[in-house]
């Protein structure tokens, strides 16, 4: 399965994360920068309005000399006394315009030292007009004295008037040059508004693209993901019907089994039915006529059918092991220790044996397997006793954990341990094999299948079975069993009997 | 009292086996039963005794038996399909049969009983265990249990 490196599927990759933050900035210098026109602007606005002031101030103090002038030509030329009255305004116009223009503040370097000339020659030329009124006023000889004093107006009168032109020509060109600053400034402000707005629209929209990938991307991997899901389940599906099937084939398979080994065993038991009965019957009829070595002939003849008979019963249980085998429940181990130590009261008491059993635990198991599991090893115990000892049995029980693949699992060890003749342990192996003995048959009876079945009882439990022996000593057989079991009950549905 | 007391009955044995058949004889004659015994070897010998057939059909050697005692898996026609056949037919279907088989299934049993057999019973395995059961049966159905008086003779 694909792995994506954890870099590409985080929610918000650096790019975007660069972007944004870019956005960010651009949008703040343009907003930065926006204030600051804007302060720019107002600033050279109030510049221009300032040199418009100075203009209209200084010529407003024009028009008042020019007035005071007039006032005075007109008094001294009619000598009408009603002239006055103009003549006095312009005066005090003059000096209200002459206050206004020394309050003018003015850019232009070496303009203000212009401003104050003028103003000084202004207050001459004020001075020798008013000094002419009052001469005229005075006396009206001194009208001499008024010729003489227009020319020294005159020339004054130039003076004044020059330094007005060149003060408004400078503040003029002031004012046209700030005038174009100002049209350049806004002209380069829209601009690089336009500029800004322009790369700020194209990161947006490629931010928006970026979402929009990044959105689809994620889409994409959630289907991917929910296909991948859907071909999970179906596999999932295909494996459980497999499974099914499969199951449903071992629970035919074995039925088919049972009904044969059944079968099989029935039809083989007939023969040995009839050899019973008849060498009963030749016994009973003939034994008159038998002598010893006949007679002995018939018990082994006998005998042997009754080997054969056990045989096949045997064989049968051995199969039914699987075939008939039930679903695992929960099952107290001291009860069904105690239910087989009853059931081998008998044996228990001929051979005066002891059993020691601790507390067991409850296991997830078949409980008529593992009652027959017990017995036969317990008859085992009882059956290979040490002559002269009594048998002594320790029935035991711990838990514990192995290690298996990738996990642990938790078994339950039950130890059965006896002081009977034992055996080699090179034999451990072979004595789960089924029929086979390590003793010959009229020293210890049975057919060597008690341990073959307990061997795959505890197999069918998913356990396992293993003995440490000592010849002449003893044998402990040693049962693990998991402690989480479930089985599938892959025996037949209907038993046959 | 029984009445047929004196009058041994005639018991008809079908079964395939030669050996069954030579045990049972001779586990009647121990058992002391007083009988007339007679044997076939399948369902369609039995049918043929029973209906006077074949090689059957001289009356006076092939008495109507009293109690057929039945196995069930023979070759040709089984013990089942016999079973089926007497107590279909009037004239044979109030002769008691007992089936005496091998079998311990379920559905034999069923099937014995719904078919109308008096009786199912295993064949015991050993010879005294033979003994013992024709002892009972005989004396069951020789000294106990009541046919009707012209048995012989009945006809439909």
């Amino acid at each position: 399965m694909k792995n994506k490196t954890p870099r590409q599927d985080r929610r918000f990759p650096m790019w975007e994360i660069a972007s944004i933050v870019m956005i960010v900035i651009i949008v703040s210098v343009n907003a930065f920068l926006a204030f600051k026109t804007i302060a720019d602007l107002s600033q050279r606005h109030a510049r221009v309005t300032n040199t418009g002031n100075i203009i209209v101030a200084v010529k407003n103090l024009h028009i008042a000399v020019l007035l005071l002038e007039s006032g005075q030509r007109g008094y001294l030329l009619t000598d009408n006394e009603e002239y006055l009255e103009p003549y006095r305004r312009a005066l005090d116009n003059l000096h209200l315009r002459i206050r206004a223009v020394k309050d003018i503040r003015t850019e232009i370097p070496g303009q203000a030292q212009r401003i104050t000339h003028l103003v000084s020659l202004i207050e001459e030329k004020k001075e020798s007009l008013v000094q002419a009124v009052e001469l005229g006023i005075a006396d009206k000889e001194g009208k001499a004295m008024k010729i003489i004093e227009s020319d020294r107006g005159l020339s004054l009168y130039i003076d004044i008037a020059a330094y007005f032109e060149e003060i408004e020509a400078y503040e003029f060109a002031w004012q046209a040059d700030l005038f174009n600053k100002v049209e350049k400034l806004q002209k380069d402000s829209r601009t690089l508004f336009f500029v800004f707005i322009f790369i700020s629209s194209i990161l947006l929209s490629f931010l928006l693209i970026l979402m929009k990938k990044s959105t689809r991307k994620e889409h994409n991997h959630r289907k991917e993901l929910e296909e991948r899901a859907e071909k999970l389940e179906d596999i999932v599906g295909e494996r459980t019907k497999d499974i099914t099937l499969y199951a449903e084939k071992l629970a035919y398979s074995n039925r088919e089994l049972e009904e044969f080994a059944f079968v099989a065993s029935h039809d083989l038991q007939e023969p040995l039915r009839k050899i019973r009965a008849f060498s009963d019957r030749v016994k009973t009829l003939y034994s008159s006529q038998l002598d010893e070595k006949g007679a002995d002939y018939l018990n082994r003849m006998n005998n042997a059918a009754v080997r054969m008979s056990v045989l096949i019963q045997d064989l049968l249980s051995f199969s039914r092991i699987t075939t008939q085998g039930g679903t695992f429940t929960e099952v107290d181990l001291n009860d069904l220790a105690g239910v087989v130590i009853d059931d081998l009261e008998v044996a228990i008491e001929a051979s005066q044996a002891v059993i020691h059993c601790d507390k067991l635990p409850i296991i997830q198991a078949d409980s008529r397997q593992i009652s027959q599991l017990i017995l036969n090893v317990l008859s085992n115990a009882l059956k290979f006793r040490r002559e002269t000892t009594a048998p002594i049995i320790h029935i035991t029980s711990t838990q514990i954990s192995v290690a298996e693949n990738d996990s642990t699992t938790s078994y339950y060890e039950l130890r059965i341990k006896d002081n009977g003749i034992g055996f080699d342990q090179s034999y451990a192996d072979k004595i789960f094999m089924p029929f086979q003995r390590l003793h010959a048959r009229e020293t210890y009876e049975g057919t060597g299948i008690g341990l073959a079945i307990v061997r795959r009882i505890i197999e069918r439990h998913n356990g396992t079975v293993t003995v440490v022996t000592e010849e002449g000593i003893g044998s402990e057989f040693i049962f693990r069993i998991p402690v989480e079991n479930d089985q599938i009950d892959n025996s037949l549905a209907t038993p046959i009997t | 009292m029984p009445s047929n007391l004196a009058r041994p009955i005639t018991i008809l044995m079908a079964d395939d086996d030669d050996d069954d058949r030579l045990m049972t004889q001779d586990a009647l004659e121990e058992s002391r039963v007083i009988n007339n015994l007679h044997m076939v070897k399948d369902g369609v010998e039995l049918l043929e005794y029973l209906r006077r057939e074949g090689k059957y059909s001289d009356a006076s050697l092939c008495p109507r038996p009293g109690l057929i005692l039945l196995d069930l898996n023979m070759p040709r026609m089984d013990g089942r399909e016999a079973l089926n056949e007497i107590k279909s037919d009037p004239n044979l279907k109030t002769i008691p049969v007992v089936i005496l088989t091998t079998s311990k299934d379920e559905t034999d049993k069923i099937k014995g009983y719904t078919l109308g057999a008096a009786s199912y019973i295993t064949k015991p395995v050993s010879f005294e265990g033979l003994v013992e059961l024709m002892k009972t049966l005989g004396k069951y159905w020789v000294e106990f249990v009541e046919l009707p008086a012209d048995f012989e003779k009945q006809r439909y």
